[in-house]
């Protein structure tokens, strides 16, 4: 097929979209729904821009199809904050660890895939899972901090 | 609240939360209805006559609407000479060169049909380096009386020299004559890019009587004059306006994709968009120009320094660009921030067919700190005298006069060398050591002086809403480093507003008042100075309302830590954060006020030849930064230990502001001495891609810096503050360079310093 | 941005080779290969076939002598689970270290053996644990030694209408341990600059009774050392001499001069790299952390 129907749920809201299968999902959540918060940086999957929550695993939506996306759930920086925002986003802002933040939705998306599986990570854990995310402003070691104290305020 | 204690405060970004919503709007994500997109067919060939272009294939693809080449629109732009062509015209001088524009109905169509175009190519030799375009095989620019020049840049006639700046202080061969110790030295500083998050983009709509530009211009009025005079508008009738920036440090500083997108908008009457991906991104937009270096430098045998030469070679790209203003900036910091009675520094832009050197985070400083530092360490060495003790023999302090001719004022360098060393416990540790499992341990320390471009102005307008908030227009654009943050904290610090009352409106050149540019770590220094002046006459003009409201005249009336009272009656008491509903603005004319500052006036203008001159900056930033590492002598791997700062920052603002500005600096800075490099052979850039351009990641970042800030406070400076944006990152590679030198007992003479250099140094 | 392709979802090992065969399609698994070159311009397939939903891919089984791994495992799942850290250990520090946990969530054993790159980071471990691969075509199976699944750079002994079924990797005897080290510029987000695997079982009096040395980014494929594994086997740990192990590990190497890396800077690493792995690999085989 060269395009394909697909039924994607994106922050709790139902998409059905007849899509070109060349679409990747970050291209889906970008330009047919309309979500620009979620980045693109290199289409390679090496800057981590892009990570989106795909069934609960953080990956990088340059690099999955919009296809394979079909019967999923996407969760993106959009879907974080309700009324109030997560405590990831919060702890960002209160350690200081946003400069351009063009690398930021991606980096919230990925510590909370982290926080999901493991409530209590140790900064070297933290270190280590965070290392798809390349940020050029702040230097990372602040975006460390952030996501220990949303671990701490979490629990 | 007390209006004072907002300065020194560290208030939380204001444009934090849109951030981590996701909601802030970057260029890539703004779109106009009925928009066209572009895309680009880059040259393939690093340096040749465009023999034919054929774009049959390309327009019969179905949904292209145009194919432009650059006969179609042939004009030429640039900064400081006009040699650059929109799309390449009958020559290409480097690989990524435009040379044919699709427009087409989506990204994809038009992505696939500029690949249908096909270019013959009569290939010249390659300038693939330095000295490729002094031995003039072939010239980039066959003749540089072809090209306008707007100012600052004096190219060689049938040369590939696009300028050359000399600094000429004192006598040198009389200050070689006197020295007991001289060390002469080679420095390369290999090839950077920017390599931001977010790659360049440009949207335009271009209608015959105006021509708006969505993108994330750093500098919207540089953009707009230029955009301007090559598409033959007015300057009223062009319309920047800023999206929020993913990144620049001076990346998106000159036009690039928008000169490209306004002429495409122009010819085919819709709006178009151009999103460079990210091999477009390295191949085709801008870099650090690598740069060579040859030093000699002399001292006393007590350390006192008596004469400095600097030759430099800058390889400036295909077109001039920023490089003939990187080659000035840099040639005055060239001797860094010390008292040395004779130096001359000799500098040459050269034109190669490489992608563009231009603006950059340092712009040049960063490069020469590396070489003056590697030969103050050198010659300490030699004298058998401690690094640090050597230069506080010799730094700056107030009342000396520095190479340009200047006497110094609010030079905290000195302070600065004693705190970064602090930093990193310099005092407790030996020059090098070797750990019991066999690594090598080394600290350096290396500090720079960096002028901040003079003249320059700028402009803002404050205007208090009914409501009693206030708007504040400057085109000081915010990329990350938080002037957004700042400007609503100099209102406060005058009117006593609350400070989360206060916005910074989105920038539109049709709409804000003149910025001369967001570079040279200007604009809490310019911009604060203009917002304090605005906010003198809100305040003004609002104890004449106050008056009129309490029927008393507006001399009585005083307002202090946003407070209104009056001398005469003291049960008369107004919050300014209660203006709003109190009925003073009700039905009077509107509150609003304009600030400017600029330098002109102090700027002694320089002497064609020697450079020398009384004032050449308003201010002169000064900062050191120390590194210990541990070399793995096996394996080449570098370990940093630790970081200590000190910057002199004049006055910290917003100190988190300035933290998060070193911090993210450093890590910069590390990864230009140990991973970075852009690695061109034969003109053709090879690794132009994320994992082969090595930007420093979170597992790189694991090591502690220390921190100081140093504020002697500048005379002219908003409450004193000078710069931090860019001092951030100079003095980092050449510190970390020195520690390395140390650790290993090897003078490395480029960086990156790689593994293989380590391993395979001579023994020495 | 990918250029157009034509899309196919294969429910069954048969569908997925016949289109292979029929179409000249690439596989699709994690996409972290194939996706990635398609934005390039690297790749332009006219056809992909998605085979995640083949049943018969996924999941790792334990057949009592082996575990059998789907193709389709990712390298998340070696990486999570404390078996894999504890017991094929070089194979944990492989998978842990391909790219990011983005990637390591998509990216697929079998994606990473069939893209078959010299610098592949699960390959040199899965050859020091004699894996071998089950490959199967639209009307058979055949078993291949991992060590002799690659023909040159990026590819592989794959015919037309064959993919990789699974990774059948025998249990490694009791005293057995494994290391894999990875060089690289950065630490992390990157490729092996080379990489060094070994694999040493210890009898009851410190014998090595199996050596198995492989090495990546050294040769056109990742290959095996067999001179340092002849070397290795049936000495005494006390007996091996480091030097000679460095030497000969190196004399099977054949790593190019490119302008990412000389082959001067590879040789020397590789030495280095055999000594360091040998040594955690046999603390391991011993008992002691490391």
């Amino acid at each position: 097929m060269k395009t394909k129907e697909i039924n994607v749920c994106i922050n709790g809201q139902q998409y059905i979209r007849t899509i070109n299968v060349a679409m990747t999902l970050a291209e889906f959540i970008r330009d047919e729904i309309g979500l620009t918060g979620t980045k693109i940086g290199c289409n390679e999957g090496e800057c981590g821009a892009c990570t989106v929550l795909l069934s609960g695993k953080p990956v990088a939506s340059c690099t999955v199809l919009a296809a394979e996306a079909d019967n999923c759930d996407v969760l993106t920086i959009e879907g974080l904050s309700g009324d109030e925002l997560h405590p990831l986003q919060q702890a960002f802002l209160d350690v200081g660890a946003v400069q351009c933040g063009f690398c930021t939705p991606g980096m919230i998306m990925n510590a909370k895939a982290i926080l999901d599986r493991n409530p209590h990570p140790t900064e070297s854990y933290v270190r280590k899972n965070m290392e798809g995310n390349i940020c050029r402003c702040t230097g990372y070691n602040r975006i460390i901090e952030a996501i220990l104290l949303a671990a701490e305020r979490m629990s | 609240m007390d209006q004072e204690s907002i300065i020194g405060a560290s208030i939380p970004r204001k444009d934090g939360r849109m951030k981590v919503m996701g909601r802030a709007q970057y260029g890539a994500d703004i779109n106009l209805y009925g928009q066209l997109h572009a895309a680009i067919c880059h040259s393939s060939c690093p340096h040749g006559r465009i023999k034919s272009i054929h774009m049959e294939k390309a327009k019969a693809y179905p949904g292209v609407r145009a194919v432009i080449i650059g006969r179609d629109f042939p004009t030429c732009h640039g900064q400081f000479i006009a040699d650059q062509p929109i799309i390449a015209i009958d020559k290409v001088r480097y690989r990524g060169e435009p040379v044919a524009a699709v427009v087409a109905d989506t990204e994809r169509i038009a992505r696939e049909a500029a690949r249908l175009v096909e270019v013959e190519y009569d290939p010249l030799p390659v300038i693939d380096s330095m000295e490729d375009a002094l031995a003039c095989k072939s010239l980039v620019h066959e003749n540089w009386d072809d090209y306008i020049i707007y100012g600052l840049t004096h190219p060689v006639k049938d040369t590939n020299i696009i300028d050359r700046f000399q600094l000429i202080h004192g006598d040198v061969e009389k200050g070689f004559a006197e020295a007991d110790a001289i060390v002469e030295n080679e420095f390369y500083c290999g090839m950077l890019q920017h390599a931001v998050i977010e790659t360049h983009v440009a949207l335009a709509d271009a209608t015959p009587d105006n021509l708006t530009i969505y993108s994330p211009a750093q500098s919207p009025f540089s953009v707009r004059s230029a955009i301007a005079k090559i598409l033959g508008y007015r300057m009223d009738q062009v319309k920047i306006v800023v999206t929020e920036i993913g990144g620049a440090f001076g990346g998106k500083a000159e036009p690039k994709l928008e000169p490209i997108v306004a002429m495409l908008s122009k010819l085919v009457g819709r709006p178009v968009k151009l999103v460079y991906d990210r091999n477009e991104e390295f191949e085709a937009t801008l870099t650090r120009a690598p740069c060579k270096f040859y030093m000699k430098t002399g001292a006393t045998k007590d350390g006192k320094l008596t004469a400095q030469t600097i030759k430099v070679y800058w390889d400036t790209g295909a077109y001039g660009t920023y490089g003939p203003r990187v080659n000035y900036n840099a040639g005055y910091a060239s001797n860094g921030p010390y008292m040395i009675p004779n130096c001359h520094t000799d500098g040459y832009c050269l034109v190669t067919n490489h992608a563009l050197g231009s603006a950059y985070r340092g712009f040049g400083i960063t490069e020469v700190c590396c070489a003056h530092e590697a030969q103050m360490d050198e010659l300490a060495h030699k004298l058998c005298m401690d690094p640090v003790e050597f230069r506080l023999k010799n730094v700056l302090r107030d009342g000396m006069t520095n190479v340009t001719g200047e006497v110094m004022k609010s030079a905290g360098v000195a302070e600065c060398v004693e705190k970064a060393a602090a930093n990193i416990d310099w005092d407790k540790t030996p020059q090098h050591w070797v750990t019991p499992e066999g690594k090598l341990r080394g600290k350096g320390i290396a500090c720079f002086i960096k002028l901040s471009g003079t003249p320059s102005t700028t402009s803002c307008t404050v205007r208090m809403n009914e409501d009693g908030s206030v708007n504040v227009m400057s085109a000081s654009t915010d990329m990350g480093q938080g002037v957004r943050t700042v400007l609503p904290q100099f209102v406060t610090s005058v009117l006593g507003v609350d400070v989360d009352k206060i916005s910074v409106s989105q920038i539109d050149t049709s709409i804000t008042p003149y910025d001369k540019t967001t570079t040279s770590s200007r604009s809490t220094f310019h911009s604060g100075n203009a917002v304090l002046e605005a906010c003198q006459d809100i305040a003004e003009q609002l104890r004449v309302l106050v008056g009129k409201k309490w029927k008393v005249p507006a001399g009585q009336i005083q307002l202090k830590d946003g407070l209104f009272t009056c001398d005469s009656d003291a049960s008369l008491k107004l919050d300014i954060n209660e203006i709003g509903k109190s009925g003073v603005l009700k039905e009077e004319r509107p509150v609003i006020a304009v600030g400017k500052y600029g330098t002109k006036d102090i700027f002694d203008p320089p002497d064609e030849l020697t450079h020398q001159t009384k004032r050449t900056t308003i201010m002169w930033m000064m900062g050191c930064q120390a590194a210990e590492v541990e070399v793995d002598p096996k394996t080449g791997h570098v370990q940093i230990i630790r970081v200590g700062a000190a910057h002199d920052i004049g006055h910290a603002i917003n100190p988190l502001g300035c933290m998060q500005q070193i911090e993210g600096a450093i890590v910069m800075g590390m990864g230009h001495a140990l991973t970075e490099e852009m690695i061109y052979q034969d003109g053709v850039l090879k690794n132009g891609n994320m994992v082969d351009y090595k930007v420093p990641t979170f597992m790189d970042a694991d090591f502690e810096s220390k921190i100081s800030l140093v504020e002697t406070a500048h005379p002219e400076g908003p409450y004193g503050a000078k710069g931090i944006g860019e001092p951030g990152v100079a003095p980092t590679a050449p510190a970390i360079a020195n520690a390395i030198s140390a650790a290993c007992q090897h003078r490395f003479q480029a960086i990156p310093i790689k593994p293989e250099d380590i391993l395979f140094r001579e023994e020495g | 941005m990918l250029p157009d392709f034509e899309l196919y979802e294969a429910k069954s090992i048969e569908e997925a080779c016949r289109l292979k065969r029929d179409l000249k399609a690439r596989i699709l698994a994690g996409g972290t290969d194939v996706i990635v070159a398609m934005h390039s311009g690297a790749l332009r397939p006219a056809a992909l076939i998605d085979i995640k939903r083949i049943k018969a891919l996924q999941g790792i089984r334990d057949t009592g002598d082996a575990l059998v791994f789907g193709a389709l495992t990712s390298h998340r799942e070696i990486e999570e689970d404390p078996l894999y850290e504890k017991t094929y250990t070089a194979l944990y520090e492989g998978c842990s270290q391909v790219g990011s946990v983005q990637i390591r969530f998509r990216g697929t054993l079998g994606g990473n053996i069939c893209n078959a790159v010299p610098s592949a980071d699960s390959i040199g471990p899965l050859l020091v644990f004699d894996a071998k691969c089950v490959v199967a075509s639209d009307t058979a199976e055949r078993t291949v030694e991992l060590s002799e699944f690659f023909t040159g750079p990026k590819r592989t002994v794959l015919q037309d209408n064959e993919i990789l079924k699974e990774i059948v990797v025998p249990k490694p005897k009791p005293g057995t341990g494994s290391c894999y080290i990875k060089y690289t510029r950065r630490k992390a987000m990157d490729l092996a600059l080379c990489g060094c695997s070994i694999l040493v079982s210890l009898d009851s009096e410190e014998r090595i009774v199996t050596a198995r040395v492989a090495l990546t980014t050294s040769a056109p494929t990742p290959i095996r050392a067999p001179h340092a594994e002849e070397y290795l086997t049936g000495k005494k740990a006390g007996e091996v001499d480091i030097a000679e192990l460095r030497r000969l590990t190196v004399s099977d190497a054949k790593p190019r001069s490119s302008w990412r890396s000389s082959a001067e800077l590879r040789l020397t690493l590789i030495e280095e790299l055999a000594e360091q792995a040998f040594q955690k690999a046999l603390a391991r085989a011993k008992g002691e952390q490391s």
